[in-house]
């Protein structure tokens, strides 16, 4: 079997490896933080963590988005201590010596200043220290390296696949929740990269695996480890669930479905008038936080709305037909990984792009292994020493 | 029916659906509700500033609901609630009554922890010669759960 078709199990589990994905991706890629519609108005702001990083993202005074570490510059303090919220008055106030900063990032006031005379402490040279924030199609991503190539080039084809549904209309956060999977975190990334594992939901058999023409649907990989499993009608009257022929997104027929993932971790799925958002920070080798949101249209009236929280509810709210199987399918794994029993995993399902095609989780490992330079089926092995070989 | 006796008909109708989950004794629990009866789970969700519906059935779904369960692989393991009923409030054949529920959960190894807390906001009106329930809201205050719950809480 190709090198590429299998993989060794302690990517997983293996601390070293989970230490230089925090390093060579997390702190290198650009990360899926929120949406814009979590902080609409100015003052508005996110908490979050990416690499180990605490960043708060937030729309300053004058409107623009903005992203720091969550630090205070003086002595180390959490400065935003909740998830979300807003800040009055253009003030962030660290709680433990009164430093303030202004949504801009400026040092704007620090308490007995007098004392810092002597050694010429600069206001201007102690703000919040920024982070790199783009914007697409009204998604929030942020990036820790200012060598990273700009976000639209760093998505690529991904980003055209995902404009049809997301860019022709202001779209709004509906739902969010989050989820402490107990599960290496690339475990999650591939339920959301293979079409192979639909056959774990009933509600997949019976609406997708099921239907004339699944086999005819295809998944196309794209470069920097990004997929898209094209539009195909889904038949959610066979499993006694609404029609989602009303009140579509942009670009997306009654009853389509599109899923496009972005290396490393975020997946943007449409379900014809709803959308979701997931995203993942990794906490441990087994510990993986995910978080889970979904858009509706922002001019939706309250009988859209409805139907859009009704619609995602029914697969994937926290108790909707999916996201549970999906959890407990990837900490069985987990398990079975880190107890040892299992060395290697096997995906080399080769069927042309097919919906069951494992080709976006082996293009996945293609940008993993790039970035990593470590091999995949044997992490012992630089991953340029093997494609060397090859 | 005196007050007293209501409200200790609607104390055990209370705890009756706790043990209804637990047992797995689903259609049961369904029968607690009034035809048109309805169950909605919410979250308060600091992140949006906004309380969200994590789920919503009319009897009928939650009936359909219940009966696919079988069919997925939802191995939650075993759940046992503590419900403690802490207000009834009666009035012209119906009563509203609040009860806070703790669930704990047993997984396959036998570990018990804390699964997810908060309160059952039910409706009640008589329907016959029985008090139903003709609205469950369970109010969350685990907003966090180790792994999501797809059966009604």
């Amino acid at each position: 079997m190709p090198s590429t078709h299998y993989l060794d199990n302690r990517i997983y589990t293996d601390a070293g490896i989970f230490a230089l994905e925090r390093e060579r991706i997390f702190a290198k890629c650009w990360k899926f933080l929120c949406h814009q519609s979590e902080i609409g108005n100015r003052g508005d702001y996110r908490t979050a963590t990416l690499a180990g990083i605490p960043l708060i993202v937030l729309r300053d005074a004058a409107g623009t988005v903005r992203a720091y570490y969550n630090i205070c510059p003086h002595r180390g303090a959490a400065l935003l201590r909740e998830s979300a919220g807003s800040i009055e008055n253009d003030r962030i106030q660290c709680f433990y010596h009164l430093w303030s900063f202004d949504t801009a990032g400026r040092c704007v006031n620090i308490p007995e200043a007098g004392a810092y005379e002597a050694v010429g402490l600069d206001r201007d040279r102690v703000g919040l220290r920024r982070v790199r924030v783009e914007l697409f199609c009204g998604m929030v991503f942020v990036c820790l390296d200012d060598d990273a190539p700009p976000l639209r080039e760093a998505l690529g084809q991904a980003a055209d696949d995902m404009r049809g549904p997301l860019e022709a209309r202001p779209l709004e956060v509906f739902h969010y929740h989050r989820a402490e999977v107990r599960a290496n975190w690339k475990l999650f990334v591939e339920t959301n990269t293979e079409g192979y594992h639909e056959l774990l939901h009933v509600f997949n058999r019976r609406t997708a695996v099921g239907r004339a023409g699944y086999r005819k649907r295809r998944w196309e990989t794209h470069a920097g480890g990004h997929s898209t499993f094209h539009q195909a009608v889904i038949g959610y009257d066979r499993h006694a669930l609404d029609d989602r022929e009303e009140a579509t997104f942009p670009g997306m027929v009654p009853n389509g479905h599109v899923v496009v993932d972005l290396f490393p971790d975020a997946m943007f799925n449409v379900r014809a008038t709803v959308g979701r958002i997931d995203s993942l920070t990794p906490m441990a080798p087994g510990l993986t936080l995910l978080e889970c949101r979904g858009i509706g249209l922002a001019d939706d009236t309250d009988e859209e709305r409805a139907m859009r929280v009704r619609h995602h509810n029914q697969v994937w709210g926290p108790s909707g037909q999916n996201l549970p199987e999906d959890i407990w399918a990837v900490e069985t794994q987990w398990r079975n990984m880190e107890s040892g029993g299992l060395a290697y995993s096997i995906v080399a399902r080769e069927e042309d792009g097919a919906a069951m095609d494992d080709a976006p989780v082996r293009n996945f490992y293609a940008e993993w292994r790039r970035r990593t330079g470590r091999a995949s089926h044997d992490i012992a092995l630089d991953a340029t020493v093997v494609r060397a070989a090859e | 029916m005196s007050g007293a006796e209501t409200r200790e008909t609607l104390r055990a109708l209370i705890h009756r659906s706790g043990l209804c989950l637990d047992e797995g004794r689903f259609d049961e629990f369904v029968g607690l509700f009034a035809d048109n009866g309805t169950y909605r789970m919410i979250a308060a969700t600091p992140e949006l500033g906004a309380v969200q519906t994590w789920l919503a059935f009319d009897r009928e779904e939650m009936a359909r609901h219940f009966a696919a369960i079988p069919e997925h692989q939802w191995p939650l393991g075993e759940m046992t609630r503590i419900v403690s009923v802490d207000a009834i409030a009666l009035e012209d054949g119906e009563a509203a009554t609040v009860a806070t529920f703790c669930i704990l959960r047993n997984d396959d190894e036998g570990r018990t922890t804390c699964y997810a807390v908060g309160r059952y906001r039910d409706r009640w009106r008589v329907d016959g010669a029985d008090w139903r329930i003709a609205e469950r809201i369970v109010d969350l205050r685990t907003r966090l759960l180790p792994a999501p719950a797809p059966i009604p809480l």
